[in-house]
């Protein structure tokens, strides 16, 4: 996806986001479809070094991967692959649109499903959500798709111990 | 991404989403007590009185799981089920159990036989590590049948397995549960076999013969 205006600022994002936590026990990066971003870490932790760091912002800028505008394949492989009840894991989704025809409430519903609160009412992994407003540079007919990503990660982010970071630039 | 009413220009302006997925933070080792149900086995009593002996080996056994770094990982107690287990088997095969401290209390209570169980190897098997979809439970056993003066009268080997899936899409468990379920199917199993094959034990077999 090197060719879209804004990945270079999702690249800056993602590195921030890494920042933000200087040690982690382990790090995985995936598409919207729940595609491995390194196959040969498929159901694995990716292991927290400054080397893999660096990888994964390289294998990034240059990862191209199918999208299919809809988070919720990804998430529910996420949690499904890795939640383990000892383990604290973050999901940041980090996105620009949701296409019209998928139901947000049906989304919400699925991921609620899967997310499910423990006995202390926390939900098993905590998901954060980052929008990039690209689709403003586009066509206005288009631009719908911008706010319903930013609805449906906003609720989802409520639901489920996260934050919602809406940015004002995608450059 | 590959809607088709969506112009070349709109889709080289959207890249749809992308998950970063950060495991913050591994607690040390997890507790996972084994409870369960475990019915009584319709069998055909035999008319002996038996006492058993659950020694502290069997009634505190814990098992400990660790990471491939050495780190604790999980810490399985499975002494309570195991006496609960065989609370329920052993009044459904004899005429009369009763539990005892000692072969010295034994001795004093006129009975046939002498039952101690020992656990001596219990395994686990988890999904990160095998890349099943299934949690395993694997128990060996020493099953020693005695007199009240401690001479042996039988001494054989059962083993016990039991699985449960993992969470599929859509029902995410709780590690802990599928572990306890995979015991309990375990135990499950113990409680089939020891009911059903204990008579066919050569040495039990001759016992029972010159009875």
């Amino acid at each position: 996806m090197f060719q879209n205006p804004s990945w270079d600022k999702m690249l800056g994002v993602i590195r921030d986001t890494l920042d933000v936590y200087p040690e982690v026990k382990g790090i995985q990066v995936m598409n919207d479809m729940g595609d491995y971003m390194f196959e040969s870490y498929r159901g694995d932790w990716i292991p927290d070094t400054p080397g893999r760091r660096s990888q994964i912002i390289q294998t990034l800028r240059a990862w191209n991967p199918y999208s299919n505008s809809s988070p919720v394949e990804g998430v529910t492989r996420a949690i499904d692959t890795f939640y383990e009840y000892d383990k604290k894991i973050s999901i940041y989704v980090l996105g620009d649109d949701f296409q019209p025809g998928g139901s947000i409430q049906d989304v919400l519903r699925t991921i609620d499903r899967i997310n499910v609160e423990d006995e202390n009412g926390d939900r098993l992994v905590r998901i954060h959500g980052i929008g990039f407003p690209v689709i403003f540079a586009g066509p206005r007919r288009f631009q719908q798709s911008v706010y319903r990503y930013s609805t449906l990660m906003r609720e989802m982010t409520q639901r489920n111990g996260g934050t919602f970071v809406g940015l004002n630039d995608y450059q | 991404m590959n809607q088709p009413n969506m112009t070349i220009q709109a889709l080289l302006y959207r890249f749809g989403a992308v998950l970063l997925l950060l495991l913050v933070s591994a607690c040390g080792a997890s507790n996972v007590v084994i409870e369960g149900n475990f019915p009584t086995p319709n069998v055909n009593k035999i008319p002996l009185s038996v006492a058993v002996i659950y020694d502290d080996a069997l009634r505190e056994h814990f098992y400990i799981e660790y990471s491939e770094t050495g780190r604790e990982e999980i810490n399985i107690e499975s002494g309570n089920s195991h006496i609960q287990l065989f609370n329920a088997v052993l009044p459904a095969m004899f005429d009369q159990v009763i539990s005892v401290a000692s072969f010295e209390d034994a001795a004093g209570q006129n009975v046939d036989a002498v039952f101690v169980p020992e656990i001596e190897e219990f395994q686990l098997a988890l999904p990160a590590k095998t890349k099943l979809d299934v949690y395993e439970v694997w128990i060996k056993y020493n099953m020693r049948l005695l007199t009240s003066e401690g001479e042996v009268i039988a001494d054989w080997v059962l083993t016990a397995y039991g699985k449960t899936p993992t969470g599929t899409l859509g029902t995410v468990r709780f590690q802990g549960d599928s572990i306890n379920q995979a015991a309990v199917v375990a135990l499950r199993d113990l409680a089939t076999s020891f009911s059903l094959t204990f008579a066919q034990v050569p040495e039990v077999q001759d016992w029972l013969n010159n009875l």
